[in-house]
């Protein structure tokens, strides 16, 4: 059985389910999407960008070094701007054993910590795109699609996890939203979502499913005491 | 001349009119002339008046955005204004946010108490704890600010802050209503005034309304900034009365101690206070006190000396039994009292018309670059007894180090109000200061309906030039009206002239004014920038247009609706008894 929410804005889309064949896990995925729109403008730029250095190197003598120089700042452009190497980042709740964090990178990514990278064939990374954009991806199992990504996994046991929280971050040129979990003999916070930064609308959820779980948890452990 | 507070003062009385009664006012001519000053006298009353209705009717709660790199955990004058400003804003209903650096760790979003949010953002203070200045880069994170806390109004603090003037830049550019306050006196003549006025002139071409704390502040901000000084209001400073309270028992009147807490700079006078220091010292030596007379009844009245007490017969046998003593040379004052005195009481009364010595001790709290001299002083004249060095003292202690004295000395050379002095006569000290500034306004009483000024009589501070024989004469002054003095009395009298729930609701008004001002467009608004000068015009209109183009280009880059208002959050109340109320969220978190 299938249990989904989804919330959708411009960068992110949000879906939550419960995973079969036991029903009290709770998966929280959180999705990058891809703008049209943005790469076209982007892609369009440093074509532009391009040629018109091509053309001063033809017509006017220019050195090679021009011509290069822009290729580097094209290339890195196109890192900064499009290159997000996250496809999703997912929070799967256990109840009575703990919290998994999952990033997944896009398979032609070269995420951290990689040991090995698989580059599919070009029509497989076209039809990757096209089905990404036309966002079929809606569960688990329909990652299927995208076999070859890296996923780096990190698990925190129930009895570590003493509170998830919500905090505004600042940083020099914006404010963000960030949750993050506090966990025992640990001197710093816990960031749930390492690579993402998707809006307060989507991690109240995952922030009050932590919470439950916690509490029946804690609730619990206070019977067996008592 | 360098400063307004040295222009030639004129006392204008105006006659009888219908709802204002006679009453004398006395101002500064100043390059605008009296015309104004006293057209601002006018219309502050007559605004007063206007206020009153307002305040009736204004019931809009506004979202208010504090900008200054002078915040808490730094402690000074303009950090406790936009403090108590800000908690009795939240008071009255408004919605108040603060924005600064970072302090050293202190960095992000903390909230203060009454939920005072106060985002400490990640810009590190350069010199002297300002921000660095960047023109454009504060740009995204005071949008951002602005757009998640649904900000109505942006208010700037301090000339001196580069984060305020960047702050109300970008805010006009968005087509905010911003005010700005002054808390400062600037000269005219030196390079670093001359750069820092221009600024200044560039901010305020373009702001809603500005507050200053004083009228002499005022004056030198409209001759400063070239604003119309119909746009500024004056709103005086106040003091926290609950934290500033008289000890309990005063100190003894075996000696005078007199209090100096400030930075010991050369602004603040720390060089008037070499010259003064040795010479009180030396007028106020270690003296006894002789009563004499011929019955045996005798006031008790001991310094810590000792009294000398000899039954005469006659005045006579008094005078020649003194010289044999060898006092007079030592100024010691002598009472002869022929007549029977019976009453214990008397004694005591008469004492405070006699010209009495005492041992005179000084306490001098603060650090700076002046406070090697103040320790070379001391060891040239020998006063290591006499004059005590605390360093710097922490404001949380500054009352206790208050209340161990009797008068408060304030030197400063300049000052826009100076919220030293309020808080020394709120502990209940007799105050004395140069007359500088705003100083002599800090003294004014304002009576229940806030429709006039009067000037307080001399029982709550002595002024005095700002040279070492007037202030002499002042601290001797002070000195001898100091038995007439009740420092609880003070302490009553300050409480009810001076508090920040006052403040609030006159700068509510202010905010009102600037929210009713009109939108103007970029075109509209380029003007005004266009008169500060002739290059200077230009170049502040292109530095408008990029500001315009680039938070366009943010607006494309990343929208509005993208950027998520934060949820208001209400803390419980715990007032007096009242139940705690469960902690609220706004509904959309549920």
């Amino acid at each position: 059985m299938v249990d989904e929410n989804s919330i959708v804005n411009r960068r992110y889309t949000y879906t939550h389910e419960c995973k079969w064949p036991i029903e009290a896990i709770d998966i929280h995925h959180i999705f990058v999407r891809r703008s049209r729109a943005k790469r076209f403008f982007i892609y369009l730029s440093v074509i532009i960008v391009l040629s018109k250095s091509l053309f001063l190197l033809l017509s006017k003598d220019q050195s090679i070094p021009v011509l290069l120089w822009s290729f580097i700042l094209s290339g890195f452009f196109i890192k900064l701007l499009l290159w997000k190497p996250v496809e999703k980042e997912t929070v799967i709740i256990m109840p009575a054993l703990g919290v998994q964090l999952e990033t997944h990178y896009l398979s032609f990514s070269l995420g951290p910590e990689t040991d090995s990278v698989v580059f599919l064939p070009h029509a497989n990374m076209i039809n990757l795109a096209l089905a990404f954009e036309a966002n079929v991806v809606e569960t688990a199992e329909d990652l299927d699609l995208f076999p070859f990504g890296r996923i780096i996994r990190q698990f925190f046991p129930l009895d570590k996890i003493l509170r998830p929280v919500l905090l505004e971050c600042v940083t020099p040129i914006t404010c963000y939203w960030s949750l993050s979990l506090v966990v025992r003999d640990e001197g710093e916070l816990m960031l749930v979502f390492q690579e993402l930064r998707p809006p307060v609308k989507m991690l109240v959820p995952i922030w009050k499913a932590l919470c439950a779980n916690i509490d029946d948890e804690k609730g619990l452990d206070t019977d067996d005491g008592s | 001349m360098d400063f307004v507070d040295d222009c030639p003062t004129l006392k204008i009385v105006l006659g009888f009119q219908p709802f204002l009664p006679l009453f004398v006012l006395e101002c500064q001519i100043c390059p605008y002339g009296v015309k104004t000053v006293v057209q601002d006298y006018l219309r502050l009353s007559c605004d007063r008046i206007e206020a009153r209705n307002w305040t009736s009717m204004a019931n809009e709660k506004h979202r208010i955005l504090m900008v200054s790199d002078f915040f808490y955990p730094n402690f000074g004058g303009v950090e406790n204004h936009i403090y108590y400003l800000s908690q009795c804003l939240l008071k009255l209903g408004h919605k108040v946010v603060v924005m600064t650096h970072a302090y050293g760790n202190r960095s992000g979003v903390r909230y203060m108490t009454g939920g005072l949010k106060v985002y400490y953002v990640p810009w590190r203070p350069f010199v002297m704890q300002n921000t660095l200045p960047t023109f454009y880069g504060t740009l995204p994170i005071i949008r951002t600010i602005l757009i998640r806390e649904k900000i109505s109004l942006v208010h700037g603090h301090q000339a001196f802050s580069t984060l305020c003037h960047e702050a109300l830049m970008h805010a006009r550019t968005m087509g905010y209503k911003v005010i700005f306050t002054d808390h400062s006196l600037y000269g005219f003549a030196d390079v670093g005034s001359i750069h820092m006025n221009k600024v200044l002139q560039f901010t305020l071409a373009d702001v809603s309304q500005a507050i200053c704390v004083s009228h002499t502040s005022k004056e030198n901000t409209v001759l400063r900034s070239g604003l119309p000084p119909e746009k500024v209001f004056v709103i005086p400073n106040a003091v926290d009365t609950a934290m500033f309270k008289p000890a309990p028992v005063r100190p003894g009147n075996n000696e005078i101690i007199i209090v100096v807490i400030s930075r010991l700079v050369y602004r603040k006078g720390a060089d008037l206070l070499v010259e003064v220091i040795p010479e009180v010292c030396r007028c106020y030596p270690n003296v006894r006190i002789i009563f004499a007379s011929s019955d045996l009844f005798h006031g008790v009245f001991c310094n810590g000396n000792g009294m000398y007490i000899k039954p005469m017969c006659s005045g006579y046998d008094l005078i020649v039994f003194l010289f044999s003593l060898n006092i007079l040379n030592r100024k010691v004052l002598y009472v002869w009292l022929n007549l029977m005195i019976w009453h214990f009481k008397l004694l005591c009364t008469l004492q405070s018309h006699l010209e009495t010595h005492f041992k005179v001790r000084f306490i001098v709290g603060g650090d700076g670059p002046k406070r090697v001299r103040l320790e070379e002083m001391r060891e040239k004249h020998s006063l290591q007894d006499r004059v005590e060095m605390l360093g710097a003292v922490p404001h949380a202690h500054v009352r206790s180090v208050l209340i161990s004295g009797h008068i408060f000395l304030n030197s400063s050379l300049t000052e826009a109000f100076c919220i030293a002095i309020l808080e020394a006569a709120s502990c209940g000290l007799l105050t004395v200061s140069t007359r500088v500034g705003g100083v002599p306004e800090a003294c004014i009483m304002r009576c229940p309906l806030y429709l006039f000024n009067f000037v307080l009589p001399d029982d709550m501070i002595v002024l005095a030039e700002p040279d070492p024989v007037d202030m002499v004469l002042a601290i001797r002054k002070a000195i001898s009206i100091l038995p007439k003095i009740d420092p609880q009395v003070m302490h009553d009298r300050m409480k009810k002239l001076y508090h920040w729930q006052d403040v609030a609701k006159r700068t509510e008004i202010v905010y009102d004014r600037a929210l009713k001002c009109s939108n103007q467009n970029l075109l509209e608004r380029l003007s005004r920038y266009l008169s500060c000068g002739a290059w200077a015009g230009k170049l502040f209109c292109l530095v408008m247009i990029i500001d315009y183009l680039l938070w366009r280009l943010l607006e494309l880059w990343k929208p509005a609706e993208d950027i998520e208002e934060v949820p208001d959050i209400i803390l419980p109340h715990h007032q007096d008894g009242e139940k705690l109320q469960d902690f609220k969220e706004d509904q959309s978190l549920r």
